[in-house]
């Protein structure tokens, strides 16, 4: 009686912990959905970031506000002294 | 019998074993006879797709910034047959998408449509706006997209290339690695729980694309694209090219075209604005092509450095055509490297015509003529070479006449001449980086095939050295980073012969010599008011030698190098002026026929301050006459070329 018992606990045992896996393992699956949503979104945030960073920084932007607003011109040639190393 | 519970405990377990059988056969007729209907019906409740929208690599220039990158957007789409507030729904869009009411209530009011994009490439501040309607509002949903961004507009656009509105490359790098750069469409199946949600969808949004890195430094590029567009204005010219390499791997450094385009906005340039003239365009190279007659005889050994060939008195008659030299000139006898410095056509002439056709062919060939370079861009072209074999065709082709290549094959040639004379393959591409980090590629260069052996390419080097010193080149030369180099002239073709009226100046050399890292190849194509190549392609190619010193780890040397020390017997022993002598003169005006402007200028005294030059080069012509007195508020005037 008792090992009998003791086998159909055993099952039911089993058979709630491996619905107790399946829900967490869905729950997290439901999780890293969300997670990929945040991290697509700021993947995305980043690469906008990165073209107006690049727009910014650009050599021709910074060319003309250097020679529009702040008044400066390319050095001549000959302000240039090469040094040897 | 019948109300007896033994009956009723079989009667129930019967009921119960032929449910059971019921599912059991029905559970078998489900699994291995599937209705089709049912099978639909459970993956339309049960499973879904999504559709990922085909995305593209980056590009960035060797220093990782970026030059292309692929941003995310979002459609907005109208489904009017599922919308049952029509004038609501169009008097919220229309103000929020600052559109025309009229046009978006037609739009929403005509239910057999299904689909329309109401608004393509939503802003950010759109896209938050309208997110709340569409969660909200059924029948109104977000397409997500890409859209191909270039943040530098037009730096590297030639080079770089453009999308269409399908994200497929067109032009350039885009199209030429197309393969590597976009990712196919994907459908990845999940399936759904009670609400819909998608589950086991751990790879939903993995990516597998690559990146592309190139061999161009933004910073270098920008600077060049600068000098190249003051020299077209400058010069009114059709276009400008420059192309600078190093010469040792066949990486380019910068390659720039003006007439230039933006790729964000590629509809709006024209298709000669677009085009890549570096690869795509032929010119007759004119004198930068004797330096490839004289390497073509000197592989052969059908000439020695100490031969002398007679100038014919400026005109030289082969069957019933006359070859002249430039401006009248007459250098009466002159060596092989004098033929380079002063830039004969007579010179040049009598090389080909010793060189013969068959061999003058061939080395033409070797050198990468009348054949692609194999540059990582499309649409290149071989160039013409007219093999008729007329001894007036290979003289002519001598001196850069009747033959035309592709700027990419000129630098080319000039490259193996500074890299002691073995074959590369120019290209853009530095490497293709994977999603995992991985070098996919590296563009391979050929270092084993040697089209001339080092020596020859050392006096190469030397002659177009002279033709820096002594020549029309004069003004490229920066101390401490020796330049080699020839200017070019040429005529273009038309339909009735030359035009008079129609010229590309151009220059090509390389620097320093004893080493050389950077080969440079300069071309104006139709230059108005002087279409010298000294005057029109010397002073941008200086000012590139400029930008390359002060940008990149270069620093001066002494021509106390392996290059004298070999010494190689190229320089041209011819009488110096002796310009001190003529100073001591005092009050006379001194001759300074002969000299070059660096020469004129760094012996300029006070007297002279006033000295107005035309032109660069050499002294041709001077006002007032030499020996003359000079009187108070005199000028000199000075006419180079």
């Amino acid at each position: 009686m008792n090992k009998k018992f003791l086998s159909v606990t055993l099952i039911i045992f089993g058979i709630l912990y491996n619905l107790f896996l399946s829900l967490m393992s869905l729950s997290l699956n439901y999780e890293y959905r969300e997670v990929s949503k945040i991290k697509k979104a700021l993947e995305k945030e980043n690469k906008n970031l990165i073209v107006k960073y690049s727009s910014l920084s650009s050599p021709a932007r910074i060319g003309k506000y250097a020679r529009e607003k702040l008044g400066l011109i390319k050095p001549m040639e000959k302000q240039f002294r090469y040094l040897k190393k | 019998v019948i109300g007896s519970s033994k009956f009723r405990i079989i009667f129930v377990l019967f009921f119960v074993i032929l449910c059971l059988l019921i599912i059991f056969f029905r559970t078998i007729q489900v699994k291995f006879f599937p209705n089709k209907k049912l099978v639909k019906y459970y993956e339309n409740q049960y499973k879904g797709k999504i559709f990922t929208k085909p995305k593209r690599g980056d590009i960035f220039d060797k220093k990782s910034r970026p030059l292309a990158i692929s941003l995310e957007y979002k459609h907005l789409i109208v489904n009017p047959s599922k919308i049952e507030n029509c004038n609501k729904v169009a008097k919220v869009l229309s103000s929020e998408l600052n559109l025309n009411y009229k046009e978006v209530f037609k739009i929403i009011k005509d239910k057999k449509r299904k689909y329309y994009r109401l608004k393509k490439f939503l802003s950010e501040k759109e896209e938050l706006i309208l997110s709340k309607i569409v969660s909200l509002e059924e029948g109104l949903y977000f397409e997500e997209t890409y859209k191909r961004n270039y943040p530098n507009k037009t730096l590297a656009s030639h080079i770089l290339g453009f999308v269409n509105h399908n994200q497929i490359g067109k032009t350039g790098v885009e199209y030429y690695y197309d393969n590597y750069l976009s990712s196919d469409k994907k459908i990845i199946p999940y399936e759904k729980d009670g609400r819909a949600r998608a589950i086991f969808s751990h790879n939903l949004w993995k990516e597998d694309i690559n990146e592309i890195y190139l061999t161009i430094d933004n910073d270098i590029q920008y600077r060049i694209e600068e000098e190249l567009k003051l020299t077209y204005e400058k010069w009114n010219a059709l276009s400008a090219t420059v192309i600078v390499m190093d010469p040792h791997t066949g990486k380019i450094i910068s390659l720039a075209n003006y007439p230039t385009f933006d790729p964000n906005e590629p509809g709006k340039y024209s298709a000669h604005e677009r085009r890549n003239k570096a690869i795509m365009d032929i010119f007759e190279p004119g004198s930068t092509f004797k330096i490839i007659t004289a390497g073509i005889a000197l592989k052969n050994k059908l000439v020695s450095l100490e031969e002398e060939f007679w100038g014919e008195e400026g005109r030289f008659k082969i069957h019933d055509r006359v070859i002249r030299e430039a401006q009248g000139h007459d250098y009466e006898n002159m060596n092989i490297s004098k033929i380079i410095s002063k830039s004969s056509n007579i010179g040049s002439a009598k090389l080909g015509l010793r060189i013969g056709k068959e061999k003058m062919y061939e080395g033409v060939k070797e050198f990468g003529f009348g054949k692609k370079t194999y540059i990582d861009l499309p649409g290149e072209i071989k160039g013409l070479i007219n093999y008729s074999g007329r001894d007036i065709r290979i003289a002519t082709m001598s001196f850069g006449q009747g033959i035309s290549v592709t700027p990419i094959q000129l630098i080319k040639a000039y490259s193996i001449i500074a890299n002691g004379g073995y074959n590369i393959i120019p290209h853009v591409v530095e490497k293709i980086v994977t999603s995992k980090g991985e070098s996919l590629y590296a563009m391979p260069y050929r270092k084993d095939e040697s089209i001339i052996n080092k020596e020859t390419a050392k006096i190469l080097s030397g002659m177009l050295r002279m033709a820096v010193t002594s020549g029309t080149g004069i003004a490229t030369d920066i101390k401490g980073f020796e330049v080699a180099g020839k200017t070019g002239t040429a005529q273009k073709a038309g339909i009735d012969g030359y035009d008079d009226e129609k010229h590309v100046a151009s220059f090509a050399g390389f620097f320093p010599i004893s080493n050389p890292k950077y080969s440079i190849l300069v071309l104006v194509d139709e230059p108005k008011a002087s279409h010298y190549g000294s005057v029109v392609a010397v002073p941008l190619f200086r000012k590139i030698v400029n930008i390359i010193v002060q940008s990149k780890d270069v620093s001066p040397i002494d021509l106390e190098d392996d290059f004298k020390k070999e010494n190689i017997n190229y320089e041209i022993k011819e009488k110096k002026f002796d310009i001190k002598k003529i100073k001591k003169q005092e009050g006379l005006v001194p001759d300074f026929k002969g000299l070059t402007l660096r020469e004129v200028l760094t012996n300029m005294t006070k007297e002279w301050e006033d000295i107005k030059i035309h032109g660069m080069g050499i002294v041709y012509e001077q006002k007032p006459l030499a020996g003359t007195k000079l009187k108070k508020n005199d000028k000199i005037e000075l006419w180079l070329k």
